[in-house]
């Protein structure tokens, strides 16, 4: 069976050659003058020309069609842009508060310079720093408004101080507790604890116990000497309350109070 | 004084959230508006033993569903567990909830309410008490034995 269809395949090549001859020539002339070097250099010019008057007629060509499909891409992905340039902006905007802050401190030695009536020479620049830091440190500092010992899970309010009226104190413990404990659910952290709540220029910081946790709101920002000095309070308050809490019960609100006043007194500045 | 956490359970739309404003501030809204997450409020009870704040934490949606956080309910004294006289498949899952918080608060106090006594007759409410262990049937709208149930409840916690 083998041979007849080698004998086939023979007559094929044969005729093929027989009818494509013609144009296996015409393939040919064509391949040679495409690789002739004259022909190159002639398409090169004229495509290079064409990239030219491109590049010059594009802005005329195409503007129009351009904006168009810029305008359409803005409006359809607002949100796409906003996400890449908020934290653009944000970086700007600290920046632009950092520079104010320096403007603010070189304009505050300047000015305890001019002030200062008799002080060694030697000794002036250096005081005149010190003091300039002191003024920013005023400027940056924290209150403690409110400060309160939540027992943890049932969201039972042991004690709080606070420098003003709040609407209820027991509510609100409770409802912070929901929170903190949404969050923590949320992100599934069983052994991990919600440490702050930030809005604005006001934060909750909050210190974690075993049994409970305390709860600082205040007012302004936290540096990181300010954090450590109040985590210092919240750990010797948290020492008290170990020692005088054996239980709770109807006297635990005021003893946790007591010793809540016995840190913060009313509108106390961190980092002072 | 320290207050005792209470629980408000149930299915959506049985009247936690009513049964929650009708207690604390005596009012009843007829727009249902679904509870986000949880509302935590307290008030202030007069009992044979003394003054008794309770603090209720009103749920939302269903109980045993995995929105609702498993810690939401540590530290609670009693749960309130609410279901709708109007929509009797709500009372389907009454035993299966009841099972599920019992595990959770084993020494906590339950109390099986019927709601929404104003819209059905009393042949619906003599059915509801015939299928469940009810305690009481309350309307969120009129007011009626709410006091009461809260009342009572919080005399049987004060000691725990």
């Amino acid at each position: 069976m083998q041979q007849p269809l080698d004998e086939h395949q023979q007559a094929i090549n044969e005729l093929r050659a027989i009818l494509l001859r013609e144009d296996r020539q015409q393939l040919d002339e064509l391949r040679h003058a495409l690789e002739d070097e004259e022909f190159s250099k002639r398409v090169n010019a004229l495509i290079g020309s064409q990239i030219d008057f491109f590049k010059q007629e594009f802005p005329a060509e195409f503007y129009t069609v351009i904006n168009q499909w810029i305008d359409h891409r803005i409006q359809h992905s607002q949100q796409e842009i906003l996400d890449v340039i908020y934290p653009v902006m944000g970086k700007m905007i600290k920046k632009y508060i950092q520079h104010q802050f320096e403007l603010l401190r070189e304009s505050i030695e300047e000015q305890i310079q001019r002030t200062q009536v008799i002080i060694f020479p030697w000794t002036r620049k250096k005081a005149s720093e010190e003091k300039a830091n002191q003024l920013l440190a005023d400027l940056n500092t924290s209150q403690v408004q409110e400060i309160y010992v939540i027992q943890k899970n049932s969201g039972i309010l042991l004690g709080s101080h606070s420098v003003q009226e709040t609407i209820d104190a027991d509510a609100l413990a409770g409802m912070f507790t929901a929170i903190k404990l949404f969050v923590e659910d949320a992100f599934s952290q069983k052994s991990q604890n919600l440490e702050a709540i930030r809005y604005e220029n006001y934060q909750i910081f909050v210190y974690n116990a075993y049994s409970y946790y305390i709860a600082v709101a205040l007012a302004g920002s936290l540096s990181s000497r300010q954090t450590s000095e109040l985590e210092d309070v919240l750990i010797q308050i948290n020492e008290q309350l170990n020692q005088q809490l054996v239980r709770v019960d109807d006297s635990t609100n005021y003893q946790v109070k007591t010793i809540l006043q016995q840190h913060f007194t009313p509108h106390k500045t961190l980092g002072k | 004084m320290i207050p005792k956490k209470v629980m408000l359970a149930g299915n959506f739309g049985v009247g936690k959230t009513s049964l929650f404003n009708q207690f604390l501030h005596n009012t009843f809204d007829e727009a249902y508006r679904t509870t986000i997450g949880v509302k935590v409020d307290s008030k202030l009870i007069e009992t044979s033993n003394g003054p008794l704040k309770l603090m209720l934490w009103d749920i939302a949606g269903e109980v045993t569903q995995e929105k609702v956080p498993r810690t939401y309910w540590l530290g609670s004294k009693a749960v309130v567990y609410v279901f709708d006289l109007t929509r009797p498949v709500t009372w389907s899952s009454v035993e299966h909830d009841l099972s599920f918080i019992r595990k959770v608060l084993p020494e906590g106090v339950i109390r099986l309410v019927a709601n929404k006594t104003d819209l059905v007759d009393k042949a619906r409410i003599q059915e509801a008490f015939g299928q469940l262990a009810v305690d009481t049937a309350t309307s969120a709208k009129t007011g009626e034995n709410v006091p009461s149930l809260f009342t009572q409840l919080a005399e049987n916690i004060y000691r725990l």
